[in-house]
């Protein structure tokens, strides 16, 4: 893969992680499957951030959340606050990860997606008086999760730049 | 590909500034207007998402208007024949009781205060955030809508404007936890306000004292205080009554009556003001 063609990707990502997230689902899915989407930003960065770290620039993390407080209706600047800890906390996480992609990047994304997910509830319980469940703080962490481990034969594939990226 | 310690550093100074942004723009756009502007502009560039995000409910909606077996078409088709009868049946007898109401204020002197108009809308976006129960509708200013409407669906009260913009405006539903709707319980005539809790959750009463004999199966309706909704229009039904006697009050659940989560026409209320 080129550089051109590794950016191209990543960017193509980013734009339909956004399009996933702000997608409506129709109304007459049922509950189970609707708890079932996943938080795709952070799927997505993390991807890349798991593939090529180099990729997910901080610059750009702040934009995206720029525009995710905009399609979420959210003060601005909470989602860029967010992904940006997401995306420096991510590439600390890689040290934790070591060589193989596997249990501990599920570790890593399930806390990651959850320290999101509450940190925003929390905001929103202070700020609007949104009452903090516990169903909407759990339920996309694990459907991340669940995801995630869907991704995993991807990164370990031997195309994978992984290893040469957490030397 | 590792990163040296220089970028670390680097990488720590950019995340540093980047935070501080954040939090800047954080406390500024969550305490005071002066980012609208920027808002604004953001949202402009957010548009194609917006646009592409909703192709394919679009589609949905498409085919499924267009592509409809010919069995299908003659089922819809009598059912509609029936509901026209039973409807035109309904506005005979509405228009009797209308002639008898008209006769009745003539009688006592009774003034009318305000003429209720409706217009017609259709959801065009729902916010994705599961906290917020929020849709955007397709009619705004342009077409009569101002901030602080009531929406129905046929069935119920759906919510209230909250924004308006020129061609569309955004409705807070009936769900919402920052919802509250002045109501009146049909057979005690007793006030209360009814608040929202999530998408998930029943609507619930506020204040409900432990000697109120509101019961399981109770219509509920709104109270047209506020000036929000008129007077009458159907909230839902008391699902559940329990005492909380520690506190002195009721906890009563309420299910809303308005398919909030349907896709359906809307009708947005304008009391007072033509549209």
């Amino acid at each position: 893969m080129t550089d051109t063609q590794a950016w191209l990707y990543f960017v193509l990502t980013v734009v339909l992680a956004l399009i996933l997230t702000v997608a409506p689902m129709p109304f007459d899915v049922p509950d189970w499957l609707r708890n079932l989407k996943p938080d795709w930003i952070v799927l997505a960065w993390f991807f890349w951030i798991v593939f090529q770290h180099e990729r997910c620039s901080l610059i750009l993390a702040f934009v995206v959340g720029l525009i995710l407080d905009v399609l979420f209706d959210e003060p601005l600047g909470l989602n860029s606050l967010l992904l940006l800890v997401l995306v420096f906390a991510g590439r600390l996480s890689l040290r934790f990860m070591q060589s193989s992609v596997g249990i501990r990047s599920s570790i890593s994304v399930l806390i990651l997606c959850f320290l999101v997910t509450v940190t925003k509830s929390l905001f929103l319980l202070v700020t609007l008086d949104v009452d903090f469940r516990l169903g909407s703080v759990l339920m996309p962490p694990l459907a991340t999760l669940l995801w995630w481990v869907l991704l995993i034969p991807l990164l370990n594939s031997e195309h994978s730049q992984f290893r040469d990226s957490v030397q | 590909m590792a990163l040296r310690s220089g970028q670390v550093v680097q990488n720590v100074h950019l995340f540093v500034a980047l935070f501080v942004s954040s939090t800047l723009l954080l406390a500024v756009s969550a305490n005071t207007r002066y980012l609208t502007p920027a808002e604004t502009f953001i949202r402009w560039l957010a548009v194609p998402i917006v646009f592409v995000a909703q192709l394919p409910a679009k589609a949905r909606e498409a085919t499924s208007s267009y592509v409809v077996s010919m069995d299908e078409l003659h089922e819809i088709n009598d059912q509609l024949l029936k509901d026209v009868s039973r409807l035109n049946a309904t506005m005979a007898e509405l228009d009797q009781a209308r002639t008898t109401i008209a006769e009745l204020r003539v009688a006592l002197g009774y003034k009318l205060e305000n003429q209720q108009n409706q217009i017609l809308a259709e959801v065009a976006h729902v916010n994705p955030n599961r906290l917020r129960q929020e849709v955007i509708i397709n009619v705004g200013q342009s077409h009569g809508v101002d901030v602080d409407r009531g929406v129905s669906d046929p069935w119920g009260v759906y919510g209230r404007t909250v924004e308006v913009f020129t061609d569309t405006s955004r409705v807070l539903l009936l769900n919402d936890e920052r919802h509250a709707t002045p109501i009146l319980v049909s057979r005690t005539r007793e006030y209360y306000i009814a608040s929202g809790n999530g998408s998930d959750a029943p609507l619930t009463l506020d204040n409900v004292n432990l000697s109120s004999d509101i019961r399981v199966g109770d219509r509920i309706v709104t109270s047209g205080l506020g000036g929000v909704f008129p007077e009458g229009l159907v909230v839902g039904t008391v699902t559940a009554v329990t005492d909380i006697v520690s506190e002195s009050l009721k906890h009563v659940a309420i299910s809303p009556a308005a398919k909030l989560n349907a896709k359906s026409y809307l009708h947005v209320i304008t009391i007072g003001k033509d549209p």
